[in-house]
C-alpha cells in the first residue's frame, strides 16, 4: 500500500513538472478586450479625420506663435501656455492600433491600479486611438537586466526606453526604425520648447548620422547642478563671511570645524567617493572630473587634467588641517545624511532637491536651523562653471517591426501637455497626483521626457504667488501644490519645511538662478555612443582614480605622484579610450 | 562512517534484481536537472565569445576564443583579488567550523532546556539580518570615533582600530563579522547531527567513569567527523564566492588592495556595461578551480582514509 | 575526588554557561536594533538616533509595507510557494538522497549519480541560458517558475544522504528479512528515524522559498504576481532612492519618497521577513535538541 503510494506520488511530482513546462505564460493584458469594445463605439467624426491632416504642423504653429514670443533663454511662461487646447495633439488613428512596450514598476502604493486600465491608457485611446500593451512589467532595480534578455531573445516590443549602450547595439544590429520623421513632424511646438530648454545637445547626441534613431528622455541638468548649502545660522554664531572665494570658503571650513557647533572638529564630511572632491573643490579649480573637454584641438578627459591637480593638492592641505572627516573613506551616502540630520556638519553641497533629505530631517530636530545657498566660488572670487552630462535618463526606441514610431512623439506631448501646461485642476487630479489619495498618477504615463526649466520655472511661478502677483488659479496644478505646502509651512507645518527651501522666497532657487542666468556650466564634449574601450576599461580608470586620490589626500602618497597616475591612467587604457573618442570628434 | 560490508548472500540477490526502484526514485530529480542546470550549461560559449545581447543568444556572436581569460589573468589586479579571494574563503570556512561545532558541543552541554532553547534562537537571528543593513550597524559599531568597540579598546588603554579603513585589518573584519553571522545557523545542521548519536555510546561511556568533556572528545566529535567532513568538502564548491554582498557593503577603496574579490571586481565591471563575457568567463574560471579541489578532497579521502565523502 | 569531580564539573558548566549567554547576547543586540528603527521616526532614524529602544515611535513604516492590497496578495503567492514548494523540495531530496546513500555494491552506478548531481552545483550555464530555457518551456512569468527550476536542492540532498547513511544497516537488513523492498524500508524505517534531519531540511528548504527574491523579479512579467519577498525588496529599493537626492532625475519622485526613509523600512523588512520562521522555529526546535528515535537502536 505504501509501495503503491509512493510510486503514485513520483509519478505526480513528474506530471507536475511536465504539466507546468507546458503551461503557458499568458502576459497579454486585458487592453486588447477592452480595446475591441471601444473600436465599436469609437468617434469618428470627419472633425477628427480632418484635424489629423490639418493638425500637423499649421495649428501647432499657432499654438506656437503665443507661446514662443517669450521664449529665447528664459523658459516658457505658464500665462501663455495654450493648456490642452486640442490642437497639436489631435493625431488619431483609426481604427486604433496597438502599440506593445515594456516598463519599470510603479510604486508599491499604486499597485492596486491596473497599469493596462488607466487615466493615461485612456486618455492615448481616446486622443489618439492608441492601444497600450505592456509585454512585461519589472522592478527598476532589474530593467536593465530584463531588457538585455529581452533583447537576447528577440522579443524586442514596438517601443521602449533604453541605456545608452543597448541603443547603440540595437542600432547597430539594425533593429530600429528611424524616429527622425516621427519626431519632428508630430511634436508639438511645446514639446520642442520645453525639451530644449536646457539646449539641443540631448537630441544632438540622438542622432546617428544626422537621423535621429530614439528620441531623447530628456531631463534635468541645468537647474539640478550642485550649489553649496551653508547653514545660516552657524554662520551667524561664527560671523564667517559669505564663501565668495577660496579665502572665505577656508575661513568657513576653519570657523565650521568647531565641536561647539557640531560636536565634531571636521566641517567637510566627503564619501568613499570622494564625491565633495569632485564636486565641489574641482569646479572651484576650474577642474571637470566627471566629463570630457576639449583641450588642444582635441578632447580630453577632465580626470587626469591639471586643474585637478591643484584641486588635490588644496584638499590634501584641508585634511591635514583635519577639516575633513577622518573617516571619509568609509562613510557613504546615508551616512552623510546622518551627519547632516543630526546638525553635526554645517556646510555640504546638493542639487535643488537635497533639502527634502537629511536636511529636513535636521529642521524637525533643530529648531534654529536656517540655511542659505550659494554658488560655488572659483578660486579668484566667481562663479564655477559647474560640469554637466548631456540631459538623457534613456532613450526612447521603436523596433524595426514598429508601424507607428510616431507613437512615442504623440505620447511625450501628451505628457508635457498635461504635466507642464495644464492650469486646470481636473486635470492635476486625474493625470499627476491625486489630492484625495496621494498617488502619483504621472507614473502611469509610458513615454516621457522632461521640461529643462521646469523647477525653475515653478520657484518663478510660485514666488510670484508668494509676493500676490500671481493668482493661485493661475498656477500651473504641479505648482498649485507646491504652493499649497509652502502656506502650510507657513502655517506652521514644520514637516513642509523643505518645499518652502526650495520653492519659496530665499529659496535655493536664488542660487540656481545665478547659474542659469550666466550659463555658468562646462557641458560634456563627448556626447556620442559608449565606446569600446571605455566598457573594457573604465571601472578599472575609476578605481585607479579614487584609490589615487584617496591615498594622496590622506597622505600615502605624495602630490607629486599625480604626474605618475596621469601617466598610469593613459598606460591602463585611458590613451585608448582617448583615441576612440578623438576619432568620434574628428568625424563629427 | 563507514558502510558495513557484508557479504552475504542476501545482499548480492538483492543487489541484482530489486534495485530498479532505486533508479526510479532518482528518475525525477535526473530529469529536471538535466532541463534547468545541464541545458543551460550550454550557454558557457558566450565566455569565449565578444557577446552582443542585440546579436541575440544564438545570433551571430563573434567568436574570441581564450580572449577573455587572457584579459581576466592579464589584468594587473587579478592576482590579488585570487589571492583575497582564497584567503577570505578559506579563513571563512576554517574559523566557521570551528565555532559552529564548537557552539552545538557547548549547545549540546546545557542542560536547562530553556536557556538551551533562547540560546539556539537568539544565536540564528543574525541570519536574517541582511548584509544591507548589517553593513550600516557594523560601520557605527567598529568607528574608529564614536563605535563601542574602539570605546573599549580606548577604555583600556589600547589605541583606535579603523577596522573598516585599514587594509590590513579590513579582511578580518568582515571574516569575523560574517562567522557570527552564520555560526548560529550552521550549528543547527551539527545538533541535528549530534541527535543521531546512538545514546547506548554515552551510557556505555559513564560506566567507565569518563567525564564530560571525555565524551565530547572521543564520542561526540568522531561521530559528528562525516558531517563535518561533508559540509567543509562541499564548502569547497563555492571557495571563491567569498561574499559578495557582504563586502559589497563593507568596503571601500582604500581596502580594495586586500578586501576587493573576484566577485566585487567584475561587480564593479558589470555596472559600467553589461559584460556577459567576461563575467560567464570568471564564472567558468571559478567553477573549475572548484571542482578540481573536491575532486582532490574526494580522492584524498579515498586513498587515504577509505572513505567515500559523498 | 569525587568532590573535585563535582567542582570541575560545575566550573565547566559555568564557563560554558556564560560563554553561550554571551554569544547569544552579542546576537540579539543588533537585531534589536533593527526591530527598534522599524518603529522609529524617520527623522530619528536619518539621524542614527535610534539605540535599543525606538525613537519617536511610529508604526509608519510597517503602514507603508502593509498598505496596499498588494502585501496580501504578495502573501498569499508566498504561502502558495511554501505549501507547494516545501513538499516538492522535501519528496525530490527523499527520493534522491536515499538511493544515494547506499553504497557502491549495493547499488550499482551510484557513484555516477552522485557525481551527476554534484557536478551541477559547481557549474552553471548563468542567468541567461536559464532564463532562455525557462522562456523556451513556457513556464515564464507563471507561478511555476518560482518552484520547479530551483526543484532540485543540492546541497540538502548531500545532507540528507549523509543523515541517511548514519542509519545502520542492520535495521534495512531486517526489513529485507521481512519481505520489505526499498521503497517500504524508506517509508518505514529511514523517514522515521531521520526526523531530526527532516525537520532541519525542512526548515533550511522553507527558509530559503520564503526568502528568495530574485527569481520573482526576473521570472515574472507582472508585480501582482510577486511572492512577498520580492515585493519587500521593491519597496525598499524605492526608499533607498530617496536618501541620495542627486541621483533622482525624476523630480516628481522626491515629493512621494520624502515620506519614507530607507532605514526604517529596511528594517521592518528585516523584521517581516524572520517573523515567520520565529513563530514556526520553537515547533521545530524539538527535533534538534533531543533525539527522536522510535524503536531504539541497541546494537
Amino acid at each position: 500500500m505504501k509501495k503503491t503510494l509512493a510510486i503514485f506520488l513520483a509519478c505526480a511530482m513528474l506530471l507536475v513538472l511536465f504539466t507546468a513546462c507546458s503551461g503557458t505564460g499568458s502576459t497579454s493584458t486585458t487592453a486588447a478586450t477592452t480595446a475591441a469594445a471601444t473600436t465599436a463605439a469609437a468617434t469618428t467624426a470627419a472633425a477628427t479625420t480632418a484635424a489629423t491632416t490639418a493638425a500637423k504642423t499649421t495649428a501647432a504653429a499657432t499654438t506656437a506663435a503665443t507661446t514662443a514670443a517669450a521664449t529665447t533663454a528664459a523658459p516658457a511662461t505658464t500665462a501663455n501656455a495654450g493648456g490642452s487646447s486640442g490642437e497639436g495633439y489631435a493625431i488619431k488613428f483609426d481604427p486604433p492600433i496597438t502599440v506593445t512596450g515594456v516598463r519599470t514598476a510603479v510604486t508599491a502604493s499604486m499597485a492596486d491600479l491596473p497599469l493596462d486600465d488607466n487615466s493615461w491608457t485612456q486618455l492615448y485611446l481616446d486622443r489618439h486611438g492608441i492601444i497600450l500593451e505592456y509585454l512585461w512589467v519589472c522592478d527598476g532595480s532589474q530593467y536593465n537586466e530584463k531588457v538585455n534578455l529581452a533583447i537576447m531573445s528577440g522579443e524586442i516590443p514596438d517601443i521602449m526606453q533604453v541605456t545608452d549602450q543597448q541603443y547603440q547595439q540595437l542600432y547597430e544590429a539594425d533593429l530600429l526604425t528611424s524616429v527622425d520623421s516621427a519626431f519632428y513632424d508630430y511634436a508639438t511646438a511645446d514639446t520642442i520648447t520645453c525639451t530644449t530648454e536646457q539646449g539641443e545637445l540631448a537630441y544632438e547626441a540622438c542622432k546617428r548620422n544626422g537621423e535621429l534613431y530614439a528620441i531623447p528622455f530628456v531631463t534635468l541638468v541645468k537647474e539640478n547642478a550642485h550649489v553649496l548649502y551653508l547653514r545660516q545660522d552657524w554662520l551667524d554664531q561664527t560671523g564667517s563671511p559669505n564663501p565668495t572665494d577660496l579665502a572665505s570658503f577656508e575661513q568657513i571650513l576653519a570657523d565650521f570645524a568647531n565641536p561647539d557647533l557640531g560636536g565634531v572638529n571636521f566641517s567637510i564630511c566627503d564619501n568613499k567617493n570622494m564625491s565633495f572632491f569632485k564636486n565641489v573643490v574641482c569646479p572651484m579649480f576650474g577642474g571637470a572630473y566627471t566629463i570630457w573637454i576639449e583641450k588642444d584641438g582635441g578632447l580630453a578627459y577632465g580626470a587626469i587634467q591639471p586643474e585637478i591637480r591643484d584641486a588635490l593638492a588644496q584638499y590634501v592641505t584641508w585634511y591635514q588641517n583635519g577639516y575633513i572627516d577622518p573617516e571619509f573613506i568609509t562613510n557613504d551616502g546615508p551616512k552623510i545624511v546622518e551627519k547632516i540630520a543630526s546638525s553635526q556638519i554645517g556646510l555640504n553641497y546638493g542639487p535643488f532637491s537635497s533639502p527634502l533629505s537629511g536636511w529636513t530631517s535636521a529642521a524637525q530636530l533643530d529648531e534654529n536651523i536656517e540655511m542659505s545657498y550659494f554658488t560655488i566660488p572659483t578660486v579668484t572670487g566667481g562663479m564655477a562653471k559647474m560640469p554637466i552630462g548631456t540631459g538623457i535618463a534613456g532613450y526612447w526606441v521603436a523596433s524595426a517591426e514598429c508601424e507607428h514610431p510616431e507613437a512615442i512623439t504623440l505620447m511625450i506631448n501628451d505628457f508635457i501637455d498635461k504635466f507642464y501646461l495644464s492650469t486646470s485642476e481636473e486635470d492635476a487630479n486625474t493625470y499627476i497626483d491625486d489630492i484625495t489619495s496621494g498617488l502619483a498618477l504621472w507614473q502611469h504615463s509610458y513615454c516621457r521626457s522632461y521640461r529643462g526649466f521646469k523647477n525653475y520655472q515653478q520657484s518663478i511661478d510660485v514666488g510670484q504667488y508668494l509676493n500676490g502677483q500671481l493668482d493661485y488659479e493661475n498656477l500651473t496644478a504641479d505648482s498649485k501644490g507646491v504652493a499649497t505646502r509652502i502656506d502650510q509651512f507657513k502655517n506652521g507645518d514644520i514637516s513642509t519645511w523643505g518645499w518652502n527651501e526650495i520653492y519659496g522666497l530665499d529659496g535655493i532657487f536664488g542660487a540656481v538662478e545665478q547659474l542659469i542666468k550666466n550659463d555658468s556650466y562646462i557641458q560634456t564634449a563627448y556626447y556620442g555612443a559608449p565606446t569600446e574601450s571605455m566598457g573594457s576599461y573604465n571601472s578599472t580608470l575609476e578605481d585607479l582614480c579614487i584609490e589615487t586620490f584617496t591615498d594622496i589626500t590622506v597622505g600615502k602618497k605624495d602630490i607629486s605622484y599625480f604626474d605618475t597616475f596621469v601617466e598610469e591612467y593613459l598606460a591602463q587604457g585611458g590613451q585608448k579610450i582617448q583615441d576612440e573618442v578623438n576619432e568620434w570628434y574628428a568625424n563629427k | 562512517m563507514e558502510q558495513v560490508k557484508s557479504k552475504t548472500i542476501r545482499r548480492k540477490r538483492r543487489g541484482g534484481v530489486r534495485q530498479w526502484p532505486l533508479h526510479l526514485m532518482l528518475i525525477p530529480a535526473i530529469v529536471s536537472l538535466f532541463i534547468f542546470q545541464y541545458i543551460p550549461m550550454g550557454g558557457v560559449v558566450i565566455a569565449f565569445q565578444k557577446f552582443i545581447p542585440a546579436k541575440g543568444l544564438f545570433g551571430n556572436q563573434k567568436w574570441i576564443g581564450f580572449e577573455n581569460f587572457e584579459f581576466m589573468f592579464g589584468l594587473s589586479k587579478f592576482w590579488s583579488l585570487l589571492r583575497n579571494t582564497l584567503f577570505i574563503s578559506t579563513s571563512k570556512i576554517i574559523l566557521n567550523l570551528f565555532m559552529a561545532v564548537g557552539a552545538s558541543l557547548l549547545l549540546n552541554e546545557i542542560r536547562i532546556s530553556f536557556i538551551k532553547r533562547s540560546v539556539q534562537t537568539m544565536i540564528y537571528l543574525p541570519h536574517f539580518i541582511s548584509w544591507v543593513i548589517l553593513g550600516s550597524i557594523f560601520q557605527d559599531i567598529l568607528s574608529p570615533s564614536s563605535g563601542i568597540v574602539n570605546t573599549v579598546i580606548k577604555a583600556l588603554g589600547g589605541e583606535a582600530v579603523y577596522f573598516l579603513g585599514n587594509e590590513k585589518i579590513f579582511p578580518w573584519t568582515v571574516i569575523l563579522t560574517d562567522v557570527w553571522k552564520n555560526f548560529g545557523y550552521n550549528t543547527i545542521v551539527y545538533l541535528a547531527a549530534i541527535s543521531n548519536i546512538d545514546p547506548t555510546l554515552y551510557e556505555a561511556s559513564a560506566v567507565d567513569g569518563a567525564k564530560r568533556y571525555q565524551n565530547i572528545w572521543h564520542i561526540t566529535l568522531p561521530e559528528l567527523r562525516s558531517t563535518i567532513v561533508l559540509l567543509s568538502t562541499l564548502s569547497l564548491g563555492s571557495i571563491l564566492n567569498a561574499g559578495l554582498e557582504q563586502i559589497l557593503t563593507m568596503y571601500n577603496p582604500s581596502v580594495y588592495s586586500t578586501g576587493d574579490i573576484i566577485d566585487t571586481y567584475v561587480y564593479r565591471m558589470a555596472m559600467q556595461d553589461a559584460q556577459y563575457s567576461l563575467s560567464t568567463a570568471v564564472g567558468l574560471f571559478k567553477s573549475f578551480i572548484s571542482m578540481f579541489l573536491i575532486i582532490a578532497s574526494y580522492w584524498m579521502a579515498h586513498k587515504f582514509a577509505n572513505y567515500t565523502i559523498f | 575526588m569525587v568532590q573535585q569531580k563535582r567542582i570541575g564539573e560545575r566550573i565547566f558548566d559555568v564557563i560554558i554557561y556564560t560563554v553561550m549567554i554571551i554569544m547569544a547576547f552579542s546576537c540579539i543586540l543588533p537585531f534589536i536594533n533593527v526591530l527598534s528603527l522599524s518603529f522609529s521616526s524617520k527623522d530619528a532614524a536619518t539621524a542614527g538616533r535610534v539605540g535599543l529602544w525606538p525613537v519617536g515611535f511610529t508604526i509608519l513604516s510597517y503602514k507603508y509595507i502593509l498598505r496596499n492590497s498588494q502585501f496580501f496578495s504578495s502573501l498569499l503567492v508566498s504561502l502558495k510557494r511554501i505549501l507547494i514548494g516545501v513538499p516538492y523540495n522535501m519528496l525530490m531530496i527523499l527520493f534522491t538522497a536515499y538511493p544515494l546513500s547506499k553504497s557502491k555494491q549495493q547499488f550499482t552506478g551510484r557513484q555516477i549519480y552522485v557525481w551527476y548531481i554534484i557536478f551541477t552545483m559547481l557549474f552553471s550555464g548563468g542567468l541567461v541560458p536559464t532564463y532562455m530555457v525557462i522562456r523556451e518551456i513556457g513556464m515564464m512569468g507563471t507561478f511555476w517558475a518560482l518552484i520547479i527550476p530551483g526543484g532540485v536542492l543540492v546541497w540538502n540532498i548531500i545532507l540528507m544522504m549523509n543523515f541517511f547513511r548514519s542509519v545502520p544497516p542492520s535495521l534495512e537488513e531486517a526489513a529485507f528479512v521481512d519481505g520489505a523492498g526499498y521503497l517500504r524500508t524508506l517509508f518505514s524505517i529511514y523517514i522515521p528515524l531521520s526526523l531530526p534531519a527532516m525537520a532541519t531540511i525542512g526548515l533550511f528548504t522553507a527558509v530559503a522559498q520564503w526568502n528568495a527574491w530574485f527569481d520573482g523579479l526576473i521570472y515574472l512579467s507582472d508585480p501582482t504576481t510577486y511572492p512577498l519577498s520580492t515585493y519587500i525588496y521593491t519597496v525598499v529599493n524605492e526608499a533607498s532612492k530617496a536618501l541620495d537626492g542627486a541621483r533622482i532625475s525624476d523630480p516628481e519622485e522626491m515629493r512621494y519618497l520624502m515620506t519614507i526613509s530607507d532605514k526604517t523600512i529596511r528594517s521592518a523588512q528585516v523584521f517581516l521577513a524572520a517573523l515567520p520562521i520565529l513563530l514556526v522555529y520553537p515547533f521545530l526546535q524539538k527535533y534538534f535538541m533531543t533525539g527522536i528515535k522510535l524503536g531504539g537502536v541497541k546494537e
